[in-house]
This record gives structure tokens, C-alpha cells and sequence, in this order.
């Protein structure tokens, strides 16, 4: 765990010269971070555990800790009572090309903004920060009227399109940020050696600024992952559907009981890809918003 | 397969386009004399720029015109001017409930969550055996899916069966009291959606979090220590002020975010009387109702409240942030 | 850079964003082949797949059309809305009662007036449908659409239960609403056994309740017609709410749910669901549409039963009218009328009960849903004190203000009838009024 020895200067200070004071100032955060794990976890095991019970042993009470039977079919059911393959191929879908396009176009403007000089950058900089506060369901109902007059309700397009035009405002400021540590001499360097903008950026800033596009990614792919209000308003056929709302089949009516087993199931599915992502790319992750050096 | 093709045509032909017009761009600023690098920084970002107008500018335009119509998207609109507005703040008996509950939680969440976010990541700022892992655990609850999330808060709500009464039934049980009914009362709604809130402070404002900590320059605490500063002294003089951009940047990220939750209410389906969340109430009425008009005013009002609020803390941030460049 | 070329590249920008065009799906029309029509339901999943049965058959059996279903339980109005919106909707859809006015209103249905006057077809034969269910389907004298069930709302019975405590299950038919008001509190049991009238009654550990109810279903109007009250009168123009009458009924269920503590709280039927309580004999009593699927269950037997009688004599019960429209936006109505017509009458001998006069005995329910054998009888004998809704095209807001403002509090007990009552009829006619 060396990436992160040092992280906390008062431990450093306390290091040198009071080791008994730092066992305990350690013990008590040992103790604190484990108790919070847990009841972080809670929720996630039981999550877990019901999804392999039989429906009605769900809302056994005592809850029932370990399923008995373990019910491993729950996930073969949930997964073939709708068509989830598909569900999935759709998400996936949706999620390659968001990514593709937001990552692509944020990193552009960010460049633009980083690097290049011109009149009125500081103010178009300071309104593409301000549109972090807009409300999207101000602009929900017209972006919906945009779609419905290219004759694109029921298709990926709203989903998806607007990801080529830098969408996430927060996610051109980080990129920003992070390219303003880097030196510009490098890149003065390359001028010299006759590079045009294109290489520059490509061969010297994209290597560079790999952790804050990880972090970028990481969120991007959350936020396809997550987003449920889209797909609900814009896709109507079943052929088209993402996981989450296909999840929404399970959910049943106000007098119709959820299937709560094939909830959980799915919804244990759906956590594990970014649980795993964040697992692995954690150490990235947090170097890539570090460097940054956020500042509000 | 079809609509997957032709979506993916559709996206290469704007990316095309996209990359075509900041090239005409780039050219034509330079037809124009502008300097160089001015014409590449237009052309950079013109992706957001175009955005900018189709997906944030028109429609901004075009639901404040909605916003003093009647449309109900199967007919055409008709001009109503302000009616929308004085039904809204005259006649109708949703909108008080929603505002106040939509405020209140934002009020009541946002403190607590960004003062939360700020602790966790000092406790995994240590240097702790298996941080991966707890950092891992800490990201969680943004990691599960946010439908999810909402159900396992239907099941710990449960009046009966639920985690949360379980444990403290036993206390409401001593007071000669019922156990919550946490969706059910009107009463309860509020105090369950900020405990949803608690568990969500972790994930993302934790990371940003810990980045920041990370930041502050290690030789400030030693020189603080050297000056026989206590540990709390140096949490208030040094990491809060060194963090408070970030602390500012996380309140306006929560107010945002807190005006505009909507998953997690649509899923727990809580009693309407106790007030419909500002989002799912524009929801409903302009994509269930479909009255477009009347949404688009209530989106108004709640756009306006969000701005007035950010505008009070970034005049507030004067006061209390601190940003390094300024003073050096 | 002078001003002026900043606003020329801005200018050209605005201008050239129109170039990158969309490229459109296209359609393709084949005489020779069936046409595809679609019909959108809310069918789940094992409804869709007995609705595929039919639809199989019934694409076997022509070449004219192909029916496509497309379902979705969830939002399923919702979904409706945008895709018409959207201009993606399908050539027929499902639509019950209290929807029909909403879409005919905005003209989203295709007018069949004229077309059914001039069919042969069975199914087109108005008079042979029970003027209630066939009036929900007109809206200012057109027809748009025809109804394919019309059910009223039974009381389903644990009858295990009920001889458990010593009573007749022959008698529950004559019932009045105190002897359903009295099995109910004999049937409820906490935990030790108490009933609530009993004093160690604790009742937060239930273990078997009497009854369910959640706001919205069964519809609180049921009680209030049942009192004699209406909750909306058919000049549209007051909600009297707050009669005596009306109050009676309302405050029949405050009692039966606050004071004796017969139903679990909404939040539990919610989580557990309704008919999954009565099947594990959680809950004894329940009342449901006919078409409910209670009768079929291994632990219990259960049998649907006439509503219990109030005040006046009167059983009225809450009638659900589903049926089937064309959308008005159908680019092939003529061929989509074909299959709209043969779809009605195939589902006619599919759902219970149906809404046409010859199909509504006893012996067709049990042919079709043999295991209702001993409920048919009454389901027959609820269909003459069916009741509905007088709509008109603000019904869904007037609805939604008296469902959230006056029958949520009451039922989850946060406020007494009369205390709310005055009140909410002033909200109530508020929406009346900006509909005259």
C-alpha cells in the first residue's frame, strides 16, 4: 500500500516522534473504518443473500441470513423471464458508444480550453461551469420535442448523441485541470520538431493525462450504467430496453408484490461489473482526481 | 440489430460531422485572419459549443416559451401567458408540499453529506493495511445501481419485516409507540430520505475527497506541529481551509443533486401527502399527465430556486474559501 | 479580431450544424405478405403468453395480417403517451375505463362508429353488450373502441378460515356490513392469539389479518355507494364528499382499519403483495376483481362472494372495463380494423366475464376457468350491482386529488373522515370547474 504512505502529514510528524499516540489515533480509525464497512456492507449482503432464497423468504421474519436453499436457479430464472440477454447487449451498446463520444469530445474541448488562447475563453469557460447547475428537467421536456422532431423517439440516438458534444461539463473541468499540470514546454518541444496540434495532443497530452481520463471513464460508464430516467422516457419497445428497466418488470404494481428474489438477482448482476472496475482501477482512479488538485 | 445499426450510422455520421465542422471552423476563422491558436481553441471546442445551443440553449428557450402554454404534445400548443404560473402559486395543492420537501431535504442532506464525505476520506486518507479494500467497500453505495439501492431501502423500511424497525422497534416500543411506518406517514418520509442520503455520502464525494487531501502539502501540518498546534487546531486551520474549494465545490454538487432526486423516490413509492419530490412531480405531471406546459413551469421554478441557492453560497464562498493561488 | 468576424463564425456555426443531417429509418410495404399490425398491452408475463396463444391462431387462420404484440406492464400508460408523442405508437392498444376519454379527447383514437354500424362481424353487434361496459367505450356519442371485460369486484373468502371461527360460508352471500364488519374482527389474531377486541391485543405482531386494503384499491367509492352517497354526481358539477351518506362509508372503513386493526399496513401489501397474502393465509378476506386468480391455491380453499350489503341494501361494486382502441395516428386503419375486430371477439372467450350478454353465464366461466366452479354463481349475480365512474376528460386529475388527498389519509389512518372531508370536496370541485 505504499502509493498512499503519507497521506496524512500529521501521521508523518506523529511518526517521528510519538509512536504510542499514532497506535492509538490508528487503532480508533481501524475501528472506525471497519465499523462503517460493515454496515455499508449490510445492505449488499443481504442483497446477496436474498437473491438466493425462494421469494417468499425474503420478508421472513427473523430475516433469514443464509439462504436455505440456496437458490442459485433465481438467477437463470430472472435472467430468462425477460429477455435479459438482450437487456444486456443494449446496455452494453449504449454504454460503448457514450463512452466513445464523451470521452473523445471532452477531452478535445478540454485541450481547447487548457491550451489554446482566444477571446472570450474565460467567460465561455465560467458558462460551460454554470450549465453544471442546470437542472436537467428544465430541459427535459424540449431536449424530449428536439428528439420527437427528428422522428428519434424509440432509437438509442437521445441516449447516446449527445455524448459527442462534451455532455458532462464536470468532466471537461477535470480533464482541464489535470492538463494544466503539465508542462507546457513538452509540448513546445514537439512544436519545434514540426508536430501540428493533432500529434501534440495525441502522442504527448492523451499518455499523460491517463489517469484523469480513467476517472472520466469510471463516471461516464456509472453514469450509462445508472441512468434510468433516459431510457424510460425515450425507448418504448421491449426489443430496445436497458437492464435497468428491465429490472422495472420485476417491480410489480401498487397492489402486485415486487419479485423481490429476481430483484435482487439482477440488481447483484448489475452491481458486480463496477465493483469489480472501481476495484481495479481505484489506484488510477484517485491519482487521476488528485493531480487535478480540484479547486472549486 | 437494425435500430442498433442504425443508431451506430447515425453516431458516426454527427462524430463525422462534429470533426468536419471543427476542421470548416478552424479554416474559415483562419479566411478570416484570426490568429492561429485562436482559430484552433474555436475549433476545439466547438463539440461543446454546438452542444451548448442544440441541447442546453434552445431548449432552455423553448421551455420557457412552454412554460406559458397549454400542451398536452398530441395537439398543438396554445398560449396561456402566465396562468400556468398563478395556477402554480394560487390553486395547486401539490406544489406547496413539493417545494417544502424538496428544500428541506437539500437543507437537511447536503450539510450532512458533505461533512460526512469530509470525515470518511480522512479516516482512508491513512495509510491502513487493505485500504484497497475498504476504499473498495466505502465506493459501494454509488457502485449498486441506483434502482437497487432504492429497493434495499424499501426492504430496511419495511414496517414489519425491515431491517431498521427490527432494530429499533424496541425503542418506539418504550415510548408506548408504534413503529414507523417510514413511507407510509407523512411524518416519517423526510427523516427516511436523509438516512438514505447518509449512506450515499461515501462513493464519489469521498474520492474527491481524498484526492484533495492528498493535495495539501505536507510540510504545512509539520511547521504547524512544530508551532505546538493540537490535533484539532490543525484540522481547522489547516485542512479546512486547504479543502474548501473542494468543500465548496461538493455543497453546490449536493444542492444540485439533492433538488433533483428522482430514482430512489420513484422506486420507494412513498405517500404522495407527504410531498412529492420536486422532479418526480414535473415528472408526472409533463410525461404521465402530459401536460408539457405546466411541467415546464414547475421545472422553471425549481431551476430558479437552484440558482438563487447557488448564487447565496458562492457569494457566502467569499468568506470561508480559500484558494491557494490567490494569496501566495 | 474585430467584433464583427466573431459574430460571422458564429453565424456560420449556427448555420452549418443543420448540415449534419439525420438519416431516417425507412419502412417497407410488401403486398403479398400479411401486414404487420401491433397491439400494445399491459399484459405480464404469463398473461402475454397466453395472449400469443391466441394471437398465433388467429395469424394462422389469415393471410390478411399479422398481429405483433408489444408489452409493457410498467408504465404502461406512460409508454402509451410517448410513443404516440413520439409518433411510434402501435396500431391498437388496450385501454380501460378510466383512460378511454383521456386519449379519445386529445384525438388520439380512430373513430369506429361508422364501421361497426356497417359490420357484421359478432363482436360488432352492440346490442348484444351490456350497455355499461359498451358506454365507457363512446365519448360524445362515437364509438372508439369496444370493451372485451367487464368485472366487478368480488369478495374472495378463505372459507377454511371462516369455518375455523364457526360461521357459515353459505351465509357470506347475505352478509351485511356489520357481519363482514364482526368475521373480520374474529378473524384477525396477533400473535398470542387475541383477537382486537380482546385486551392484550398487540398490534404491531399480527399474525393473521382479516382483511386488505391499500389506497386505490378497493375503491373507497364502493363504500359510499354502498352508503348511498355519491362521490361525484352526474351533472359533473359537485363531489359530495361530505354527505352524510358518503361519510358513513367512509368512515365504515376508517374504523374497520384504525380502530380494529383488521389489514396490514399499505407498506406491507406493497412489499408482500395481495394475493400472495391470501395464498400463504396471511390475510382471510380480500376483494378483488372476478377475473383474480385467488381459487387456484393448494393450501386454502377460497371462493369469490357478493360484496357484503350496506346501509341502504345496496352491494354496489366498483366495475373494471378493459377493452381495445385503434390509434387514430394507424397508417393501415382498414386492415388494422380487421384485426381489431377478430382480436375483440377472440379475447371475448378468453377473459371473465365478458362484456357481451350471451358469453356472461355461469357455465362460460366455468368452461373457461373451471377452477372458478364454485365462485361463477356469484360472479353472475355481482355483474347486476356493477357500478362506475362518471368520467369526463379531467377524470385522471380529479382522481388523482381525491386518491391522494382524501382516500390515502384515510386508509393509512391519518385522518378521519370528517375531518378532511369539506376540504377536499372544495379541491375536488376546483378541478370540475376548470373542466366545464
Amino acid at each position: 500500500m505504499s502509493q498512499v504512505s503519507g497521506a496524512t502529514a500529521g501521521g508523518l510528524a506523529w511518526w517521528e516522534n510519538r509512536r504510542v499516540r499514532d497506535r492509538i489515533y490508528k487503532t480508533v480509525s481501524y475501528v472506525v473504518v471497519i465499523a462503517g464497512a460493515a454496515v455499508l456492507t449490510i445492505p449488499f449482503l443481504w442483497m446477496i443473500s436474498s437473491s438466493l432464497k425462494p421469494s417468499a423468504a425474503v420478508f421472513a421474519s427473523p430475516p433469514q441470513w443464509i439462504p436455505d436453499p440456496v437458490m442459485w436457479r433465481n438467477y437463470i430464472d430472472a435472467w430468462t423471464a425477460m429477455p435479459f440477454t438482450r437487456f444486456l447487449f443494449n446496455t452494453v451498446f449504449i454504454i460503448a458508444l457514450g463512452l466513445t463520444g464523451e470521452l473523445l469530445s471532452t477531452t478535445v474541448v478540454a485541450y481547447g480550453f487548457a491550451r489554446y488562447r482566444f477571446p472570450g475563453r474565460n467567460v465561455l469557460f465560467v458558462i460551460l461551469l454554470s450549465t453544471m447547475m442546470l437542472p436537467y428537467v428544465v430541459t427535459l421536456i424540449p431536449t424530449f420535442l428536439i428528439w420527437r422532431s427528428l422522428g428519434l423517439i424509440n432509437t438509442f440516438d437521445p441516449l447516446v448523441i449527445g455524448a459527442i458534444f462534451a455532455w458532462g461539463p464536470f468532466h471537461i473541468f477535470l480533464l482541464r485541470q489535470f492538463m494544466l499540470t503539465v508542462p507546457v514546454q513538452m509540448e513546445e518541444a514537439a512544436l519545434v520538431d514540426g508536430a501540428n496540434t493533432m500529434q501534440r495532443f495525441g502522442y504527448i497530452m492523451i499518455p499523460l493525462i491517463r489517469p484523469a481520463l480513467l476517472a472520466v471513464g469510471v463516471f461516464t460508464f456509472q453514469a450509462f450504467w445508472n441512468d434510468f430516467l433516459g431510457p424510460l422516457i425515450y425507448l418504448n419497445d421491449m426489443t430496445k430496453y436497458t437492464m435497468n428497466l428491465g429490472i422495472y418488470f420485476f417491480m410489480g404494481g401498487p397492489a402486485e408484490a415486487p419479485q423481490w428474489h429476481w430483484l435482487m438477482a439482477m440488481s447483484t448482476l448489475l452491481a458486480l461489473p463496477v465493483l469489480l472496475l472501481f476495484f481495479l482501477a481505484q489506484r488510477y482512479f484517485i491519482e487521476g482526481l488528485t493531480v487535478t488538485g480540484i479547486k472549486g | 440489430m437494425q435500430p442498433h445499426l442504425a443508431t451506430g450510422f447515425r453516431f458516426i455520421l454527427v462524430l463525422g460531422g462534429v470533426v468536419g465542422l471543427m476542421v470548416v471552423v478552424q479554416r474559415l476563422l483562419l479566411l478570416l485572419r484570426v490568429r492561429r491558436e485562436a482559430a484552433t481553441g474555436y475549433a476545439l471546442i466547438t463539440p461543446w459549443l454546438v452542444g451548448f445551443l442544440v441541447f442546453t440553449s434552445i431548449p432552455m428557450i423553448a421551455s420557457a416559451y412552454l412554460s406559458l402554454t397549454d400542451y398536452n404534445i398530441l395537439q398543438p400548443p396554445t398560449w396561456v401567458g402566465l396562468e400556468n404560473f398563478r395556477r402554480i402559486f394560487n390553486r395547486d395543492i401539490d406544489f406547496g408540499p413539493a417545494i417544502r420537501i424538496t428544500l428541506l431535504y437539500a437543507f437537511l442532506s447536503v450539510p450532512i453529506g458533505v461533512a460526512g464525505a469530509l470525515f470518511i476520506a480522512m479516516l482512508l486518507a491513512n495509510d491502513l493495511k487493505g485500504i484497497g479494500v475498504y476504499r473498495t467497500i466505502y465506493y459501494l453505495p454509488t457502485v449498486l445501481p441506483e434502482v437497487a439501492v432504492a429497493l434495499l431501502w424499501r426492504w430496511i423500511f419495511n414496517p414489519q419485516a425491515g431491517l431498521l424497525n427490527r432494530i429499533i422497534g424496541p425503542v418506539f416500543r418504550i415510548f408506548g409507540m408504534s413503529r414507523p411506518d417510514w413511507f407510509g406517514d407523512p411524518t416519517y418520509v423526510l427523516p427516511a430520505f436523509v438516512i438514505i442520503s447518509l449512506w450515499g455520502i461515501t462513493g464519489v464525494n469521498m474520492v474527491i475527497f481524498l484526492a484533495a487531501l492528498k493535495n495539501v502539502p505536507t510540510h504545512l501540518y509539520e511547521v504547524a506541529f512544530i508551532d505546538g498546534a493540537g490535533s484539532w487546531r490543525r484540522f481547522w486551520s489547516i485542512t479546512i481551509p486547504m479543502v474548501s474549494p473542494v468543500i465548496f465545490l461538493q455543497v453546490v454538487r449536493g444542492i444540485i443533486g439533492a433538488l433533483q432526486i428522482f430514482t430512489v423516490y420513484a422506486f420507494t413509492n412513498p405517500t404522495p401527502r407527504a410531498g412529492k419530490f420536486m422532479s418526480f412531480y414535473i415528472y408526472q405531471t409533463g410525461f404521465q399527465q402530459f401536460r408539457m406546459g405546466y411541467a415546464s413551469a414547475l421545472a422553471w421554478i425549481l431551476f430558479s430556486i437552484i440558482l438563487a441557492l447557488t448564487l447565496v453560497v458562492l457569494r457566502s464562498s467569499e468568506m470561508w474559501v480559500y484558494y491557494e493561488g490567490e494569496r501566495k | 479580431m474585430s467584433k464583427n468576424r466573431r459574430l460571422v463564425a458564429v453565424l456560420l456555426l449556427l448555420v452549418l450544424f443543420p448540415v449534419v443531417s439525420f438519416a431516417g429509418g425507412t419502412r417497407e410495404a410488401d403486398a403479398s405478405r400479411p401486414v404487420e399490425v401491433r397491439v400494445a398491452t399491459w399484459a405480464g408475463s404469463s398473461e402475454a403468453a397466453e395472449l400469443q396463444e391466441i394471437l398465433d391462431e388467429l395469424n394462422a387462420g389469415t393471410d390478411r395480417y399479422r398481429i405483433v404484440q408489444e408489452s409493457s406492464p410498467a408504465e404502461y400508460y406512460t409508454n402509451l403517451q410517448t410513443q404516440l408523442a413520439g409518433g411510434t405508437a402501435a396500431d391498437l392498444f388496450w385501454l380501460d375505463q378510466d383512460n378511454l376519454i383521456n386519449f379519445a379527447a386529445r384525438g388520439a383514437l380512430l373513430d369506429i362508429t361508422d364501421r361497426v354500424e356497417a359490420d357484421s362481424h359478432e363482436a360488432a353487434d352492440l346490442d348484444g353488450y351490456f350497455p355499461t361496459p359498451l358506454e365507457r367505450f363512446t365519448y360524445e356519442g362515437r364509438v372508439y373502441g369496444l370493451p372485451w371485460i367487464s368485472m366487478p369486484v368480488m369478495l374472495y373468502v378463505n372459507v377454511d378460515h371462516i369455518r375455523e371461527i364457526g360461521l357459515d360460508p353459505d351465509g357470506i352471500n347475505d352478509w351485511t356490513w356489520d357481519d363482514f364488519r364482526d368475521a373480520a374482527i374474529q378473524l384477525t389474531r396477533d400473535r398470542n392469539g387475541n383477537t382486537p377486541v380482546d385486551s392484550g391485543f398487540d398490534r404491531d405482531e399480527i399474525e393473521r389479518y382479516a382483511f386488505s386494503m391499500v389506497p386505490g384499491w378497493p375503491p373507497l367509492q364502493q363504500w359510499i355507494w354502498q352508503a348511498g352517497g355519491v362521490e361525484l354526481t352526474e351533472d359533473l358539477v359537485a363531489s359530495p364528499i361530505d354527505s352524510p351518506e358518503a361519510l358513513e362509508g367512509a368512515n365504515f372503513i376508517y374504523e374497520l382499519l384504525h380502530e380494529y386493526h383488521v389489514a396490514p399496513r399499505q407498506s406491507v401489501i406493497g412489499d408482500r403483495g395481495f394475493d400472495q397474502m391470501m395464498r400463504d393465509g396471511q390475510v382471510s378476506m380480500f376483494m378483488g376483481g372476478a377475473a383474480d386468480d385467488l381459487e387456484r391455491n393448494d393450501n386454502y380453499e377460497i371462493r369469490a362472494f357478493v360484496l357484503p350489503a350496506g346501509p341502504t341494501g345496496s352491494r354496489a361494486n366498483w366495475a373494471w372495463i378493459g377493452g381495445m382502441a385503434i390509434s387514430g395516428q394507424t397508417r393501415i386503419p382498414d386492415i388494422a380494423y380487421e384485426a381489431f375486430m377478430d382480436l375483440t371477439a377472440a379475447i371475448h372467450r378468453w377473459k371473465v366475464p365478458s362484456p357481451r350478454i350471451d358469453l356472461a353465464t355461469a357455465e362460460t366461466i366455468v368452461e373457461l376457468q373451471p377452477h372458478k366452479v364454485d365462485s361463477a354463481e356469484n360472479i353472475i349475480a355481482s355483474l347486476e350491482h356493477m357500478r362506475t365512474p362518471h368520467l369526463f376528460p379531467g377524470y385522471a386529475e380529479w382522481a388523482t386529488v381525491l386518491g391522494e388527498r382524501y382516500v390515502d389519509p384515510i386508509v393509512r389512518g391519518d385522518d378521519r373522515p370528517e375531518d378532511i372531508a369539506s376540504s377536499v370536496r372544495m379541491m375536488l370541485e376546483d378541478v370540475l370547474e376548470d373542466y366545464r
